[in-house]
């Protein structure tokens, strides 16, 4: 691949789903599908012109002036003639669009895909596949569900917003509360997705993290932010903090135990606590327990250190508020640090015996592991378990 | 990459002793492919769910303790497609027919994620 191709890869994975907000959010009748075909288009002209031609000095400034052309064309085809007195507001020059511009439209993007008269899970859906531009399977992975079901929900949720004529842009009243539980919940999902990235997609994993703090931050600054707003904004940070420190300099992977602590973000980290004890509610929310947990982790200055105990306690905490298997199965994991590996094997044989979960790669390789350790641990079989 | 696709069925009609038992030959097996220079690292998996829930939306989020925690696969060397399934078939939980292993090769791909 040469320069110019890696250029517009990683343009494209950056900001093809920005380009799809920005431009529903000028030009209201356009479909989705429409919207997504300009910008497709968009990038297919940009394969062609910018070998010959170079790469234009600002990229996606171009591309969002040939998408803007190509809807506004569409649109004269149309005959929708109030969208085009509305398109000589819409910044024509590409020096007008900053990346302020970009991430602004997609978070408005972000709560019109949030629209109270589709169900919360389509609203999830639509928001990885449209805001962040996420790869089905991967949003099948997030949900812990098949890859059709995605497939399917998308084309309803499409189905609805056409025979419905809900309208994906924001006014004021969009700003509203009820839409918020769902928007963080998107964010969360997109931090998650970069988070999880192996090794070798390093630089795309956090830049995909970087996304969901900025548009938490947006959040932050609004009139809408709640505790949780602030209580996922410290989770995100503690876990961005020790990003680098998760890879060797090869990529791989490294465990938390073998992790150098001294690469983990100390002025991140604090930020993080700041905004966590801030946040402090009378409610505590499934962020606030989850980044209560990663401070324990990053208020450790060796692994020996880690307080298992209150890690422990926070998950028992959690799974009373929002009852989860992957939440579940990290219980387990912190039980066995905190030597209560009866317990941690109960809960593993639980969900191995749940037809939905059993076939949860994680728990397979938990239990794996947990029978591993504890032969070679103890030479020999666990006594309690013997006795069965 | 070798996967380890238990058989659950036949896994949980085991007593625990049974189980127990294949563990240390696994350990063994292990430490053999370290010996003859087959074996890179275990790695944890990725978590991949397949709950539904009506009301709350279940998903996946950045847990620590799992996914830093344990490995659940095993990257070896090998020459070929066909020496890393000769490996995978030695594996004690295979022999006995326990689990089945599956065997891929680590790519990197380059390409326009185009959808």
């Amino acid at each position: 691949m040469n320069e110019t191709e890696i250029c517009i890869e990683v343009i494209y994975k950056d900001k093809f789903g920005q380009l799809i907000s920005l431009i529903l959010q000028s030009f209201r009748s356009l479909s989705i599908e429409s919207a997504e075909d300009i910008v497709q288009e968009t990038f297919a002209e940009a394969a062609e012109r910018w070998p010959k031609q170079g790469i234009p000095e600002n990229p996606s400034g171009w591309l969002y002036q040939v998408c803007r052309n190509k809807s506004i064309n569409l649109l004269k085809k149309m005959d929708k003639t109030t969208d085009l007195s509305l398109a000589k507001a819409v910044p024509a020059a590409a020096e007008e669009i900053s990346d302020h511009g970009f991430k602004d439209a997609q978070l408005q993007m972000l709560i019109a895909c949030c629209h109270p008269h589709l169900t919360p899970k389509m609203q999830v859906v639509l928001a990885l596949k449209y805001v962040a531009n996420l790869k089905v399977e991967n949003i099948a992975g997030q949900l812990g569900v098949e890859l059709d079901a995605i497939e399917k929900m998308l084309y309803r949720a499409r189905q609805k917003i056409k025979s419905e004529a809900l309208i994906l842009s924001v006014n004021g009243d969009a700003y509203s509360k009820e839409r918020l539980a769902v928007i963080h919940k998107v964010i969360y999902l997109i931090f998650n997705e970069g988070y999880k990235q192996p090794g070798k997609e390093m630089s795309r994993g956090k830049m995909m993290c970087e996304d969901a703090l900025m548009l938490n931050k947006f959040l932050f600054d609004s009139p809408l932010c709640n505790p949780e707003t602030k209580a996922l904004q410290a989770l995100m940070l503690f876990n961005i903090a020790r990003f680098d420190a998760r890879f060797d300099a090869d990529g791989n992977a490294v465990d938390l135990e073998h992790q150098d602590r001294s690469n983990w973000d100390a002025s991140l980290i604090k930020l993080a606590h700041l905004l966590l004890t801030e946040s402090e509610d009378t409610f505590f929310s499934p962020y606030h327990l989850e980044a209560a947990i990663a401070y324990v982790h990053c208020a450790a200055d060796k692994f020996e250190d880690t307080d298992w105990e209150a890690i422990c306690r926070y998950y028992e905490a959690l799974l009373k508020v929002y009852p989860s298997p992957f939440a579940e199965i990290n219980y387990a994991v912190a039980l066995q640090y905190n030597h209560q590996d009866e317990k941690a094997l109960r809960i593993l044989m639980e969900l191995h015996r749940n037809p939905y979960f059993n076939k949860l790669p994680i728990l397979e390789s938990t239990i794996q592991k947990y029978f591993e350790r504890v032969t070679t641990q103890h030479g020999k079989l666990p006594a309690y378990e013997a006795k069965k | 990459m070798m996967i380890i696709r238990e058989d659950l069925d036949k896994m949980s009609k085991m007593t625990d002793e049974e189980r127990f038992a294949n563990i240390p030959m696994m350990l063994q097996w292990v430490d053999s492919l370290i010996e003859s220079g087959n074996y890179i690292r275990g790695e944890p998996l990725l978590i991949k769910g397949r709950y539904v829930s009506k009301d709350q939306i279940l998903s996946d989020g950045p847990f620590i303790e799992a996914r830093e925690g344990i490995s659940g696969y095993e990257i070896i060397r090998a020459e070929s497609l066909e020496q890393a399934a000769a490996i995978a078939q030695n594996c004690p939980l295979v022999q006995r027919g326990l689990a089945v292993r599956e065997v891929r090769p680590i790519a990197t791909i380059y390409g326009v994620n185009n959808e």
